[in-house]
């Protein structure tokens, strides 16, 4: 049995953020709202490239598309949730992270669907594209892909 | 610190112009968004690295007050990085807070982070409440530091999940440690929060 050493961890951090001074906390969250907001055109076009990827390397017309590395989408789909804080829809860090959730079951299990992995595409297109679904809209579509990944799950098993 | 102030629910003011803060991200887009939102909360002293190993490499310098860290990253990701503090790192900085963020968060991410003695994982997009959120929990939540064979870092025993990967239970109903890939979807950020932390703290 291994020896277990238990010990108090001094606080460096809670002595120098709560020293009294300094802005209030939600001033402090508007403040790096608003430096976040800053970022919102680069990241819109960081998401831009990361879907022309998606499109070069994996839509339905590319040809030869199941040769590449599930992979390089996972790691796209990476970047699209990274670059989407500043951003609205939220849902569309929502989408991303489906395709995330569906490139795994698909890398675990080996049960590779591409209808599944199209509609996903779609998906990020159209919340990409500016149109206007509205909360209950968005909350469907990511409500529709979690099912698709439920399914996916299911008949892979 | 005053038992007085402790005793708050909330202190209102925030203070993180003297915080020496260590950033680490491969992407240097989402290194950007960490550093404006931690600079935007009014950190002045950050350290901006693009690899683990120029973390180490600050780090080794010492002085650092919190590591925020992505989990994935290529050679030595946040993981790694949080290990390698925890057990090699100059001593003062052994016990320092770390937050791992990452884009994924399956069950086995979230495990995978607490087992290599990160304080806290968040998901990303980060949103300045959700950090600001994690880093006051982390900041108010006195928690003992374990040192053993297979685990240095915070104490993890919030919640009964058995014992730590590779060690015996000493319990009779301690199960093995010895746990599968997982197969479950993505957690959400209140589930990541129900086995990261006891309690919340509301901005």
């Amino acid at each position: 049995m291994s020896v277990v050493r238990k010990f108090r961890i001094q606080n460096r951090l809670r002595e120098a953020l709560f020293d009294g001074t300094g802005p209030r906390i939600d001033e402090a969250v508007a403040s790096a709202d608003s430096a976040l907001a800053e970022l919102a055109e680069a990241c819109m076009g960081a998401v831009r490239i990361c879907l022309q990827e998606i499109e070069a390397g994996f839509s339905s017309h590319v040809q030869g598309r199941e040769t590449r590395d599930p992979k390089d989408l996972y790691e796209i789909s990476l970047r699209i949730i990274d670059a989407c804080a500043p951003l609205e829809p939220k849902a569309l860090a929502d989408a991303a992270r489906c395709l995330c959730d569906l490139l795994d079951v698909a890398m675990e299990t080996g049960a590779w669907r591409w209808p599944a992995v199209d509609v996903h595409i779609d998906a990020l297109r159209l919340l990409s594209s500016g149109v206007e679904l509205g909360d209950a809209g968005e909350a469907q579509l990511i409500r529709n892909l979690a099912k698709l990944i439920e399914h996916q799950e299911a008949t892979a098993g | 610190m005053n038992p007085a102030s402790a005793s708050k629910p909330l202190l209102s003011r925030i203070n993180f112009e003297a915080l020496s803060i260590v950033i680490v991200d491969d992407n240097q887009q989402s290194l950007d968004i960490l550093v404006q939102v931690i600079t935007g909360f009014g950190a002045k002293k950050i350290s901006r690295c693009l690899s683990a190993q120029e973390a180490q490499r600050v780090l080794a310098l010492g002085d650092v007050d919190m590591v925020i860290t992505d989990a994935r990253m290529p050679e030595m990701d946040g993981y790694d990085l949080t290990r390698w503090i925890r057990r090699e790192a100059p001593e003062p900085l052994r016990m320092i807070p770390v937050i791992v963020v990452t884009g994924h968060t399956p069950r086995n991410e979230v495990t995978k982070a607490r087992d290599c003695g990160a304080n806290f994982i968040i998901a990303k997009p980060i949103t300045p409440k959700t950090m600001m959120d994690r880093i006051i929990w982390v900041a108010r939540t006195d928690r003992m530091g374990i040192e053993c064979e297979t685990y240095v870092g915070p104490d993890r025993r919030f919640r009964r999940e058995g014992p730590p990967p590779g060690v015996d239970g000493r319990r009779r109903d301690d199960l093995k440690g010895e746990v599968g890939e997982p197969q479950e979807p993505n957690m959400s950020q209140d589930q990541i929060d129900s086995i990261m932390k006891p309690q919340k703290v509301t901005v």
